[in-house]
């Protein structure tokens, strides 16, 4: 068995634990909010810290990966903009925007670092500084035109959301503390990285714990489109995209599980705040999830020919 | 050697002292840590205990001694909050946290400090003294609450054997018993969610101190500390050097002993209607009094 499904089979277990332990009534759905703040706010930005800030960057294809990765976002948002004639309700098309645009960076974190050692983990950790504020101000903006929701975000407030950010805060900070050499050793780095490796078990858990099965049934058309968009389309749109700029190697790899991972549940939380189609979110996230155990090492493995 | 013993301990207190900042601070409010704590309980402290048992490489007599001297250190703590707890007050009420507290140590914190002070080669005499702590002590902390609010044996008996960190322990060491510990597809997915589980466990027993717990009852909350964080590890540490341990078991039994109460005695005590502010009260103590004992205590073992 490959590294990517060697790699792939704890983190797909450890989803399958938190779908569980909320299915079983173990740790019951709203207590679930609690583990999902401490994961986004303290252990993912100090992963992301604990990683860039002591990464070696020298002769990894950073510029031209992180290039790909971002005109990657873009031209999914492109795509899905241009699906707008289909006759669908403008909630629905929310969704299927936010489908086809956003990725669950987690998954990719917790592969980086089994399946493409340490060059891979550099890499997947410096992706969520341009990728965050870019996928955020796109799904902002296309469910304050589409969206049903009588609450419309003030400007102000996304961008507050955006700066303050822990994980892109996370990020700068990281990348200012490499470039300075500051943190490489000593307790900050030494408690960053005890804290951050309990992020990717506790994250993936709280993925599986908001998996919503019977929400597959909701608009089963869409659903398959969002899902194509999804896991079919956008690996063909990262690897096109890394290869016209040079990339290779892990960071095409790397680029493919981009463009693969399931949607994001933040996703769900956006569309039910904004007036999207919080059920076919729903839907999609968990038919992405439970696709992507297939999709991800098979165009990961397709990057191997290039 | 000042030095090295500081590296690896302020860490593990930053990380504690983070859990506190992020709940007093209303970062993370309080109530957001129920489901922490829940998931800390049911699963992230039961899959660290088996992967820690199914994955361990016991040899034969000097674990099972390890165990044993492990064991003959919960018994005499027990013996030792009885005394003193009826020193303090005839109240069973006072010394069912007595002897929880003495005799249930934090395990992860204990682990984590041992695993950054002296490798992960002392891993499995770890869980060997763990193991044996945990069961001896959950069962002693669920009688001691479950006699004093009159429920009986039973029902402590009962609560025992479904404990989900009781329960993690037994199945890990039939798992390492069996040979099923070491089919590592079986148990990627526990060993993936134990490894993480070790911080969230300490930011959890941070944001779980309450200060507030500490007003009164000084005498008893005092007594608790001293029993838990200074005569802890003269036991241990001195049964230890007797059955002729020394070096880094010597270093483990010593931080052992010294570790502070575990927070899951507050649940329990909660369950049982047992005192559980004052069981608060003697946790965040221990917890306090033992950043200044547990280094201590390494410091004597590692020298000796």
């Amino acid at each position: 068995m490959n590294a990517v499904a060697s790699a792939l089979i704890p983190i797909f277990g450890v989803i399958a634990l938190g779908w569980a332990m909320r299915r079983s009534g173990l740790v019951r759905k709203e207590l679930w909010l609690g583990v999902n703040r401490l994961s986004y706010q303290a252990l993912l930005p100090s992963l992301l810290f604990s990683t860039i800030s002591r990464a070696d960057y020298a002769g990894l294809p950073a510029g031209s990966f992180l290039i790909a990765v971002t005109l990657g976002f873009v031209v999914m948002g492109a795509l899905c903009l241009a699906l707008k004639p289909l006759p669908v309700p403008g909630p629905a098309y929310t969704s299927l925007f936010q489908g086809g645009v956003r990725w669950n960076g987690f998954v990719l974190l917790a592969l980086a670092g089994t399946a493409f050692g340490t060059e891979g983990n550099a890499l997947a950790a410096l992706v969520f500084a341009p990728t965050v504020p870019l996928i955020n101000v796109m799904c902002v903006v296309v469910l304050t035109v589409w969206g049903t929701s009588d609450v419309k975000p003030d400007a102000r407030r996304v961008g507050m959301r955006i700066v303050t950010n822990p994980l892109i805060i996370a990020c700068l900070l990281g990348a200012a503390c490499n470039a300075l050499g500051l943190f490489q050793t000593g307790p900050v780095a030494d408690t960053a990285a005890l804290a951050g490796r309990a992020a990717l078990p506790l994250i993936l858990m709280a993925i599986g714990a908001g998996l919503d099965f019977s929400a597959l049934k909701a608009r089963p058309k869409l659903l398959m489109l969002s899902v194509s968009l999804k896991l079919i389309i956008a690996p063909l749109v990262f690897i096109v995209l890394g290869r016209l700029f040079g990339v290779e190697g892990v960071a095409l790899a790397l680029l493919a599980a981009i463009g693969s991972t399931p949607g994001a549940a933040a996703a769900y939380v956006l569309a039910a705040e904004l007036g999207g189609d919080a059920r076919l979110m729903a839907g999609h996230v968990t038919a992405t999830t439970l696709l992507a155990f297939l999709a991800m090492p098979f165009w990961i493995w397709t990057t191997s020919f290039l | 050697m000042t030095q090295i013993i500081l590296s690896a301990f302020l860490p593990v207190f930053l990380i504690i002292a983070l859990g506190y900042g992020v709940r007093a601070l209303g970062y993370i409010p309080r109530e957001h840590w129920r489901g922490v704590n829940a998931l800390n309980h049911r699963l992230l402290l039961p899959s660290f205990l088996f992967s820690l048992l199914a994955q361990a490489q016991f040899d034969g007599g000097q674990s099972l001694t390890l165990a044993g001297v492990s064991a003959l250190g919960s018994f005499i703590m027990i013996a030792l909050a009885l005394v003193l707890g009826r020193m303090i007050s005839p109240s069973g009420r006072i010394t069912a946290p007595m002897i929880a507290s003495a005799v249930m140590w934090n395990i992860v914190l204990s682990l984590a400090l041992a695993d950054r002070l002296l490798g992960d080669t002392i891993a499995s005499a770890g869980a060997a003294v763990s193991a044996t702590g945990v069961i001896i002590g959950a069962a002693a902390a669920v009688a001691g609450f479950a006699l004093t609010s009159g429920r009986g044996l039973k029902a402590a008996l009962a609560k025992t054997a479904r404990d989900p960190v009781v329960l993690a322990c037994v199945l890990g060491l039939l798992a390492n018993l069996s040979g099923l510990g070491r089919i590592s597809y079986l148990v990627a997915p526990i060993e993936m969610i134990g490894a993480g589980s070790m911080a969230v466990i300490l930011l959890s027993m941070g944001a779980g101190l309450d200060f507030k717990a500490l007003k009164g009852r000084l005498t008893v909350l005092l007594s608790a500390a001293l029993l838990r964080t200074c005569v802890g590890p003269v036991v241990y540490l001195g049964l230890a050097l007797a059955f002729g341990f020394s070096g880094d078991f010597a270093v483990l039994m010593a931080i052992a002993g010294a570790a502070p109460a575990a927070a899951f005695i507050y649940a329990v005590a909660a369950d049982f209607d047992g005192e559980a502010g004052l069981t608060a009260g003697m946790i965040t103590l221990t917890v306090l009094t033992s950043a200044i004992t547990l280094p201590v205590a390494a410091a004597i073992a590692l020298s000796l």
